[in-house]
């Protein structure tokens, strides 16, 4: 027993030591964010908010941001209509081929982003279409899809078989049963799958690097300043987006949460 | 105190959730080859009793010996004590061969030692040839005997069951708790046995330990229990019984009289109750003579049973069940009827009534 | 296309226009923007490439020169590293894993959402942030001179295989743990009670109880990990050394700079051929449902 308590704290201690692991970088960011002198490096004599004013009138970033906006919603749309779908198709009805289908629809997500990135460059140089915030849309689309159709297809999948049976019993038609039945027990699945489609789509780089044309979306322009080097106002740019996704990740654990 | 006269001694073990003691001071002393059966509701303890014992929790108080060695601070892997869980909990990715062999893996025995008990074990509970399906594979009723064959491979010195037959379907349970009998008298391995079925704990038992809000509440056989229980909480939760109700106006010896609503009883009395105290006569409805007795009663409802019929008999505001055995010839008395009803004074115990009489 | 074929419907449930309704825009949109130009990859990858044009001629040349000594070095520098990273992530996530399934109590939740935080958070600032505390004015070296271990500044924490691959398991660690957070969670409890039960002891019981049937969920995290790596072309790029390029940054390379496609599609194909063998061996474990 004693030997069990000493094993549990020795534990204990070492999953502290992986969480600093995964947050003390992010801690960096947000304090250097902060931080008076334009070199990062400690130490830090003062504190300012200078960065974030800077951040505030920087037209680029600005734009870039506009952009991502633009790339992530209505890739997320579109992610989540088709992944939503897609997971009902799958649940509503057997066909040839269903298990296939499930695990191509995996694919994208388990593949790197790259080979992902080059073939739809091909793709898109073979077949003449010009590259732009359409092609990107498309490329986070394709990604997105797969992640909305896993969070639905995991909360359909634990929705009592016979749910469906007992509403058409009870007199609804398909379209009823969908919008009364089915539809209010996936809800949060679908908001909590979209929600993770939007932040991926916003932070994506490696494929919208062989997407996008002339326009950059706001990861592309904190890419092509940091090959100079990190400044504060990407630090307080970060900083802004990282508090943004804090609130999105809260929303979405809740959604998810709420069965 | 400790003696290796018994398979497994607790004294006053004691676990604690927040406040409430989920075992509260449990004393028991089990004997060598016993089939020993803890009986209660859900939240009477006997299921943390067990876990005591098996070693999944240790005593916040007390002490617990097996064969007579304190075992109260040893892990459960220290223990020569194997128990059958409430859903086999079976290791999916073994077969059952690797299921029964994982006990005598783990004492490193040999090769063709482990070959041979495995064989023997599955042969025990009766399921040869299926030694290399996946548990997945199995029934119920085999998954619940590979169970048994893990649990008695290595001859543990007790075997804990923890309400064993509970997933299985009526007719599996029934069959079942025939061979649970057979073989804890083949191997004479002390079986601890937790349920809250009263019918599985009376056939099987050699003795019951009746269990509530983490207390001992009377250990005894199962004929001591239903025939003497020991309080007024033991005779309500064993069989059906009648209570009425009633002040104790004398005793004589054994022999009380008791006033109830509608006059003056006589039962028997076992335990020290002062003159005037608020008692509980216990009458069980088998022991209800029908005719010829001086008490009048109405029939309510009549239930036919087969070899019994079941009465419900109103006398005034009281309300009597009672059990008539049939006899050739005899028709069962229609709702409506008056008779006259009795019982034998001994066959009716006086309790002190301390609120405990779980009443239907 | 043909596949359209061999998704036909076999009966069921009565289906219709209901049917075609949910099941054709998702198969049409991969068909159209996934599945057709994986095979416009994968046929660039057997035609003649000449300057900076495109011959369509079928040839293996592509493939040899993927494997000549130009670029060997840097495919078996990305299975290495891959193998390390998935290796050390593996090593991390599992007791912290373990302890945040069986022993988190009511942090659970809290420490649930602080394993998807970083997931959630900039993947290039999450880089650089390792450039901020490796690099030369960076933390560690402020650090260390604190400490009075160095008098001045080292330059040797950046910019190396080391910093790239530190990084790179930061980077992709949250996709080994929640993987193995579920595999935990779904681990029937009394299975190790009835092990501790027949005489294990904490050790043996993780070693023939919890191993083996946390295995899928390892090997999914794995599985992401590795590939997740081995096709990062950022990571060696922002800290990484001059000479640490991966298979990534080649890939890069050829649709950029050196704009030869066939090329870089012979090299993406070698990379798939490796992530599908290692596919079909789990999904054979019936690993890929843990993912």
């Amino acid at each position: 027993m004693r030997q069990n308590r000493t094993a549990k704290w020795i534990l204990g201690f070492y999953t502290l030591g992986v969480f600093l692991f995964m947050h003390i970088p992010l801690a960096v960011i947000v304090l250097f964010s902060f931080s008076d002198k334009r070199v990062l490096a400690l130490p830090i004599r003062d504190w300012t908010l200078d960065w974030y004013r800077q951040m505030l009138e920087d037209e680029r970033l600005y734009t870039g941001l506009v952009n991502s906006l633009k790339v992530a919603s209505t890739a997320t749309l579109l992610a989540t209509l088709l992944g939503t779908l897609g997971a009902f198709a799958v649940m509503r009805w057997k066909f040839f081929g269903r298990n296939v289908f499930r695990s191509v629809v995996a694919i994208p997500i388990l593949l790197p982003g790259i080979v992902t990135g080059v073939a739809m460059l091909s793709f898109f140089g073979t077949a003449g279409i010009p590259l732009g915030l359409a092609t990107v849309i498309i490329g986070h689309a394709t990604f997105g899809f797969p992640v909305v159709f896993n969070t639905v297809n995991a909360r359909l999948a634990r929705l009592p078989r016979n749910l469906e049976e007992a509403s058409a019993d009870l007199g609804a038609t398909p379209a009823q049963t969908f919008r009364r039945v089915i539809f209010p027990s996936i809800r949060s699945a679908i908001v909590a799958g979209a929600l993770l489609a939007f932040t991926l789509s916003f932070d994506e780089i490696v494929v919208t690097i062989f997407l996008t044309g002339k326009d950059n979306t706001l990861p592309m322009e904190i890419y092509s300043r940091l090959r100079f080097g990190m400044t504060p106002e990407i630090n307080a740019a970060v900083t802004a987006i990282l508090a943004a996704s804090v609130v999105l990740v809260l929303l979405s654990t809740w959604f998810s949460r709420k069965a | 105190m400790p003696s290796t006269q018994f398979s497994v001694q607790l004294r006053g073990a004691t676990k604690r959730y927040g406040l409430t003691a989920a075992a509260d001071a449990v004393t028991l002393d089990i004997r060598h080859g016993e089939f020993f059966t803890l009986l209660g509701s859900s939240g009477s303890g006997k299921t943390t009793t067990l876990r005591l014992i098996g070693g999944f929790e240790f005593p916040d108080d007390g002490r617990i010996f097996i064969n007579g060695r304190d075992v109260t601070s040893q892990p459960a892997h220290e223990r020569n004590v194997h128990t059958v869980f409430q859903d086999y909990a079976l290791f999916p990715h073994m077969t059952v061969f690797n299921n029964v062999a994982y006990a005598c893996e783990l004492k490193r025995l040999p090769r063709d030692d482990i070959r041979k008990r495995v064989q023997r074990a599955i042969a025990l509970v009766q399921l040869e040839g299926l030694d290399r399906r996946k548990p997945s594979q199995l029934s119920g009723g085999q998954q619940q005997r590979v169970a048994l064959a893990r649990a008695l491979v290595d001859e543990p010195a007790v075997l804990l069951l923890d309400e064993p037959l509970s997933a299985l379907d009526a007719k599996i349970r029934a069959e079942v708790r025939e061979e649970l009998k057979t073989l804890q008298r083949n191997t004479g391995i002390t079986f601890i046995y937790v349920t809250h079925d009263q019918e599985e704990a009376l056939t099987l038992s050699d003795r019951v330990a009746v269990m509530r809000n983490g207390r001992v509440a009377q250990v005894d056989t199962p004929i001591q229990l239903y025939e003497y229980p020991a309080n007024l909480f033991v005779a309500s939760f064993i069989g059906k019984a009648n209570f009425l109700p009633g002040l104790l106006l004398s005793l004589d010896d054994k022999k009380a009289r008791v006033r109830v609503n509608e006059g003056v009883v006589e039962g028997r009395i076992t335990t020290d109750i002062p003159v005037g105290a608020h008692v509980r006569v216990m009458i069980r409805p088998e022991n209800i003579r029908l005719a010829p007795g001086n008490t009048r009663v109405t029939v309510k409802q009549a239930t036919y049973l087969g070899h019994s019929t079941e009465y419900i008999l109103s006398s005034g505001k009281q309300t009597l069940r009672a059990l008539e055995i049939r006899r050739l010839g005899s028709t069962p008395h229609s709702v409506g009827a008056e008779l006259l009803c009795g019982w034998n004074w001994e066959d009716a115990l006086v309790y002190e009534d301390d609120g405990s009489a779980l009443t239907f | 296309m043909s596949a359209a074929l061999s998704f036909a419907v076999v009966e069921h449930r009565r289906r219709g226009k209901g049917f075609w309704a949910t099941f054709l825009p998702p198969f049409l949109w991969m068909a159209g923007f996934y599945l057709i130009p994986l095979a416009v990859l994968l046929s660039l990858a057997f035609q003649k490439h000449e300057y900076v044009r495109i011959v369509h001629e079928f040839t293996w040349e592509n493939f040899s020169t993927a494997l000549s000594p130009a670029y060997r070095p840097a495919l078996i520098r990305t299975l290495y590293v891959a193998s390390m990273v998935t290796f050390v992530d593996m090593i991390i996530a599992l007791p912290a894993a373990y302890f945040l399934a069986f022993h988190a109590g009511r942090w659970k939740a809290l420490l649930t959402v602080l394993i998807l935080l970083p997931l959630w958070s900039s993947y290039l600032v999450r880089v650089f942030a390792w450039r901020i505390i490796l690099g030369k004015v960076g933390i560690l070296n402020w650090l260390l001179i604190q400490a009075g271990i160095l008098d001045k500044p080292s330059p040797i924490f950046v910019y190396n295989l080391f910093s790239m691959g530190l990084t790179l398991c930061y980077i992709w660690l949250p996709f080994m743990i929640l993987p193995l957070v579920t595999a935990f969670e779904r681990l029937p409890r009394n299975l190790l009670e009835a092990s501790s039960d027949l005489g294990a002891d904490g050790l043996t019981t993780f070693r023939r109880v919890t191993l083996p049937l946390i295995m899928p969920g390892l090997l999914a995290g794995a599985l992401s990990v590795f590939s997740l790596t081995s096709g990062d072309y950022i990571t060696p790029a922002l800290i990484g050394g001059p000479g640490d390029s991966l298979v990534g940054n080649i890939i890069a390379g050829q649709f950029g700079v050196a704009s030869n496609y066939p090329l870089g599609s012979a090299i993406s194909a070698l990379v798939l051929a490796v992530l599908f063998v290692l596919m079909a061996i789990l999904a054979k474990k019936r690993v890929l449902e843990n993912l």
